[in-house]
């Protein structure tokens, strides 16, 4: 009889316990919103440069390395990927969704900011596609440019219409690529990751911001095309420039 | 009494009878079947992984994970490659418009169908398509090499066959059903199917492999010398020599060790200025998104040399043409690719890129006929 009471206790207090909400891992939601001078950025569709002239973005990708939640116990969730504004961004109705991460299985507890490069970092950049599984975001070799022996950091694509009449004749085009054009982005803006919940931070980046600066601007009507050059002195100043800009067309929303 | 009642119920039927309410519509006929149900489950079934020789400097061969390479898919699905039995008048196969000796394709800008008409594309090369991601065709159309081996059999200006057709006749033919059971295990013909015959020639294409060249060599196997000329040209190709020659601009779309980023580009073809004007819509048509209208798959330019004529309309007899095209710019449309615009190169130069282009043919693999050869 004792044994028996033992027994129905036990039941019980594993039932209690079975009857207890089951959590599960905390998910982290990275959003990239592309804009193009503070509005939604839509693929092929007109906007106007920084001095007036008629442009249109068509490709628009970079490479996102060690993406890193920063905090007291920080951790890495991701080596590398692709953020690609192709997918969300040709048109109006899903460009404001922007283009989503999603990280599973992540710590939960107190961020406080986010940490990423841009680019490919070097490790990682001294390989070739041929050496990654297929679907690696390394595995394209679209992405990958045998001339620098480098993968393509970003692309920035798009046309001009230099003379205003509606044709836009001019090309615009830079695949940024090498080593020392690798750059980090940081941010400060703390998150909270509950277990069993799905968090959402989005960043916008600003695509009109990787053509100037407060004292630069790019010609793009001259200077329109750049592949990160190693002996173009005049191209990887360019390449650099975009890079730069990166972190400051990064934005938290 | 008894009378009555037989009278009331005679009336009744009458009425029914003559109600004007149309009829239904006869039953469909019973499923008939041309399969046989011949049984194969005596014969071995004993797979063999089957593993092309892949250059060192290519990426993974993209393989699903249920059509795996075998010994006998691969050789199903190169016998059923060659064999006309796949079309409707048993006149044409795939390799009526994909030529071994001509990296797979026939030579025309348009081929002809089983009933004399002309094709809208012209055929393309069926090189290293086992590294491709997707989508195939020059429109995009499909997204596996399975789905893309399933379209010509009925296609109107190919093979114009059905497939229930196709598959009685192989159900029914005297080796084919051992074949299928050889490759894929079924265990009675009437499990031969349009999927499983996909599958085996999805198998043999993925064994088309191409790498072995002269730039192979030259560049990542270190045997030999590329002339002045094709080193100039390779120069040009991947804009290693800047301030001394010009950017040629073709490895951006063709960068190596495929020739093909597997992209979908406008290259300046058609000059449009609405892009609902373009004669073909390529990938347009496919995804519905204007600014894809124009746009067609970047080819491999292994083996180009022996690909004429060029582009999706073969518009283009040779590839000095091509490259004239290039030089020039192309045609202008609202979604012409950025990296179409005037080159500049002189005639030497030309001829130069022309001098590389030529690197690339590979006969190792064009006049492999043991393993890519007609079996029959």
């Amino acid at each position: 009889m004792k044994y028996l009471s033992l027994l129905i206790f036990g039941f019980a207090l594993i039932s209690i316990s079975g009857c207890e909400e089951e959590k599960g891992p905390a998910n982290l939601q990275l959003v990239f919103k592309g804009l193009f001078d503070g509005n939604t950025l839509v693929l092929n569709e007109d906007n106007t440069y920084v001095n007036g002239i008629p442009m249109r973005m068509s490709h628009l990708q970079f490479y996102i390395a060690n993406i890193e939640l920063k905090g007291d116990f920080g951790t890495i969730v991701k080596d590398i990927d692709v953020v690609d504004f192709s997918q969300n961004h040709m048109n109006a109705a899903t460009a404001a969704q922007g283009e989503t991460m999603t990280f599973e299985d992540v710590p939960p507890g107190t961020y406080t900011g986010l940490k990423f490069g841009i680019g490919v970092p070097p490790a990682l950049n001294s390989m070739q596609p041929a050496e990654f599984a297929v679907g690696h975001p390394l595995s394209n070799t679209a992405d990958h440019w045998t001339a620098w022996n480098s993968f393509i950091f970003a692309k920035v694509e798009g046309r001009s219409d230099e003379d205003d009449d509606g044709i836009f004749s001019g090309s615009i085009l830079y695949h940024t690529g090498g080593d020392d054009l690798y750059r980090e982005y940081e941010n400060n803006s703390g998150f909270i990751l509950v277990e069993g919940e799905t968090t959402t931070v989005t960043l916008t980046l600003d695509a009109l911001e990787l053509f100037y600066t407060a004292t630069d601007t790019l010609d793009i009507i001259n200077n329109g095309v750049s592949h990160t050059t190693p002996s173009d002195q005049v191209s990887v100043d360019i390449s650099t420039f975009v890079m730069d800009n990166f972190i400051r067309a990064i934005n938290v929303e | 009494m008894i009378r009555l009642v037989l009278f009331a119920l005679a009336s009744i039927l009458f009425v029914a009878a003559c109600q004007t309410d149309p009829l239904p519509p006869p039953p469909p006929p019973p499923p008939t079947t041309c399969l046989s149900d011949e049984d194969l489950s005596a014969i071995t079934y004993a797979p063999v992984s089957y593993e092309p020789a892949i250059p060192t400097n290519f990426p993974p061969l993209i393989v699903p994970p249920d059509n795996q390479l075998t010994e006998k898919g691969v050789e199903l699905g190169r016998k059923l490659f060659y064999d006309p039995i796949l079309s409707a008048d048993s006149t044409k196969s795939c390799f009526s418009c994909h030529q071994l000796g001509k990296s797979f394709t026939d030579g025309l800008a348009f081929s002809p169908g089983i009933d004399g008409t002309l094709g809208e594309r012209s055929s393309m090369a069926l090189v290293n398509l086992g590294f491709t991601p997707g989508p195939f065709f020059w429109d995009g159309r499909t997204n596996t090499l399975e789905e893309q081996a399933l379209l010509p059999v009925e296609d109107p200006v190919e093979l114009h066959d059905s497939w229930e057709n196709v598959v009685c006749k192989l159900s029914n033919h005297s080796e084919y059903p051992e074949l299928f059971r050889e490759a894929f295990g079924i265990s009675n013909a009437n499990e031969i199917t349009k999927e499983l015959t996909a599958k085996a020639l999805a198998q043999f294409e993925r064994t088309m492999i191409s790498g072995d060249s002269r730039f192979d060599k030259v560049i990542y196997e270190q045997q030999g010398f590329f002339t002045d000329d094709e080193w100039n040209g390779y120069q040009m190709f991947f804009d290693l020599a800047t301030g001394v020659l010009p950017d040629a601009e073709c490895g951006h779309c063709h960068n190596a060790p495929l020739f093909t980023t597997n992209q979908f580009r406008n290259n300046g073809l058609d000059e449009v200025f609405d892009l609902n004007d373009f004669p073909d819509l390529g990938l347009g048509a496919v995804t519905g998104n204007l600014f894809d209208n124009g746009k067609f798959r970047i080819p491999t330019l292994r083996n180009v040399a022996l690909t004429a004529p060029y582009m999706h309309d073969g518009r283009f007899e040779t590839l000095e043409e091509v490259i004239d095209h290039y030089n020039s710019g192309g045609n202008y449309a609202d979604n012409l690719d950025p990296l179409i615009y005037p080159i500049g190169l002189d005639s030497t130069q030309k001829a130069q890129i022309f001098a590389f282009l030529h690197t690339l043919t590979d006969l190792e693999f064009t006049n492999n006929v043991e393993a890519f050869g007609n079996p029959f």
